[in-house]
C-alpha cells in the first residue's frame, strides 16, 4: 500500500511537470493549471504516506499482554478498581495503581518507577503498573500541540480526533458531575473491553483516563465500566498529588 | 475510508474543481494556498505532526508564490497610475 503510494504520487508529479511545462510551450491555461494541480495533489500524496499496523496484527500483539495483567489481578485478589495517577516528579509517565483493599491509603512518595508491588502496609498494599495508555496520550498531545496538564474536559475534544484518526474509536464525551466524572467511547475498534477493564483497562480506555487524571490535575479511581457497542466509564476525583503525598 | 484519505481526496476535489473555474495560474495557485490552509487548519487535531511537518515546506512555497504574486500586482496597479 505504502509503495503504491509512493507510485501513485510519483506519477502525479512527473505527469504534472510534464503538462505544465508542455502547456507553458503552448501557451495554454488549462494544461498549465492542470499540471500544477498534479504535482500538488502528488506532494499531498507523499505527504500523507504514512506507514499504520493493521488493527488485527495490533490486537494480536497488545491483547495477550493485557490478559496476561488481568489474570495476575485476579490471581493477587485485589479488590479494588484502578486508580489512575498523573504524571508527578517521581513517576513522569503516570501510573496505575491497583489496591488490594477497598478502604486503601496511598502514599505517593513511595512510588517511583522501579516500584512494582507496594508491601508496607496492608492498606497501603496493591499493584503499581506502568500505564498502557502513555504513548497514546502522548500523541492525544501532540496532535493538538498542547500540554493536558490542568485543561479540564477539553482533552476529551483532542482524543476523540486522534482516536478517530486513528480508527480506534468514533469519539469521546466527558460530562462532570460533582466529584464524578462520566466519559462514554463511541464505537470504540477493540474486542478486549470488558467489565475487567475497571482494574487493567485496554490502551484506549486506559489513555482516556490517564489524559482525564492529568487534564484534571487529580487522582481519578474508576467506579464502573458499562461495555457494550459504546463504553461507558465512571471515575471519581479523589483529590490531587499533593493530598496523597 | 480513514480520515488522511478524506483530507487527501478534499485537497484532490479541490485543486481539480479550481482548474476547471480559474482562468489564470496566480488565481489557480491561491486558491490551491488557500484550500491547503484551510483544509490544514481545520483538521489539525486530525494530521500527524510528522505529516504537518512535511507539509509546512509545500505551504511555505506557495506562500512564497503568492508573496510574488502580491508584489507583481502591486506593481502593475503602481506603474499604471
Amino acid at each position: 500500500m505504502r509503495k503504491a503510494k509512493y507510485i501513485v504520487s510519483a506519477a502525479l508529479i512527473v505527469a504534472g511537470s510534464f503538462l505544465a511545462f508542455h502547456g507553458a510551450i503552448r501557451a495554454n491555461q488549462t494544461m498549465v493549471n492542470a499540471g500544477i494541480g498534479g504535482v500538488f495533489i502528488g506532494i499531498v500524496v507523499l505527504s500523507f504516506n504514512t506507514e499504520y499496523v493493521k488493527l488485527k496484527t495490533f490486537r494480536a500483539f497488545s491483547d495477550p499482554f493485557i490478559k496476561t495483567l488481568r489474570k495476575l489481578v485476579t490471581s493477587l485478589n485485589l479488590e479494588s478498581n484502578a486508580v489512575y495517577i498523573p504524571p508527578y516528579e517521581n513517576m513522569p509517565r503516570g501510573c496505575v495503581f491497583i489496591p488490594a483493599r477497598k478502604d486503601f491509603s496511598l502514599d505517593l512518595a513511595k512510588l517511583d518507577e522501579s516500584v512494582v508491588f507496594l508491601l508496607d502496609s496492608e492498606k497501603e498494599m496493591g499493584l503499581v503498573l506502568d500505564p498502557v495508555g502513555f504513548d497514546l496520550m502522548a500523541d492525544f498531545e501532540s496532535y493538538s500541540e498542547m500540554d493536558f496538564a490542568g485543561i479540564g474536559s477539553a482533552f476529551a475534544e483532542s482524543a476523540s480526533s486522534v482516536l478517530k484518526s486513528l480508527g480506534l474509536a468514533r469519539s469521546v464525551t466527558v460530562y462532570e458531575e460533582g466529584d464524578n466524572i462520566r466519559i462514554y467511547v463511541l464505537r470504540p475498534n477493540v474486542e478486549i473491553c470488558s467489565k475487567e477493564c475497571e482494574k487493567v483497562a485496554c490502551p484506549i480506555c486506559c489513555s482516556i483516563l490517564l489524559s482525564a487524571a492529568k487534564a484534571y490535575g487529580e487522582l481519578l479511581m474508576v467506579e464502573e465500566f458499562k461495555v457494550g457497542e459504546n463504553i461507558e466509564i465512571l471515575a471519581k476525583k479523589i483529590g490531587g498529588i499533593s493530598k496523597w503525598m | 475510508m480513514d480520515v488522511d484519505d478524506v483530507i487527501v481526496l478534499t485537497l484532490a476535489v479541490w485543486a481539480v474543481v479550481c482548474m476547471i473555474f480559474a482562468k489564470a495560474i496566480d488565481v489557480y495557485v491561491t486558491l490551491i494556498l488557500i484550500g491547503l490552509l484551510v483544509v490544514a487548519e481545520v483538521a489539525s487535531f486530525f494530521i500527524d505532526p510528522e505529516i504537518k511537518a512535511r507539509l509546512n515546506p509545500l505551504i511555505t512555497f506557495l506562500l512564497f508564490i503568492f508573496a510574488v504574486i502580491v508584489v507583481r500586482k502591486v506593481m502593475e496597479i503602481l506603474k499604471i497610475h
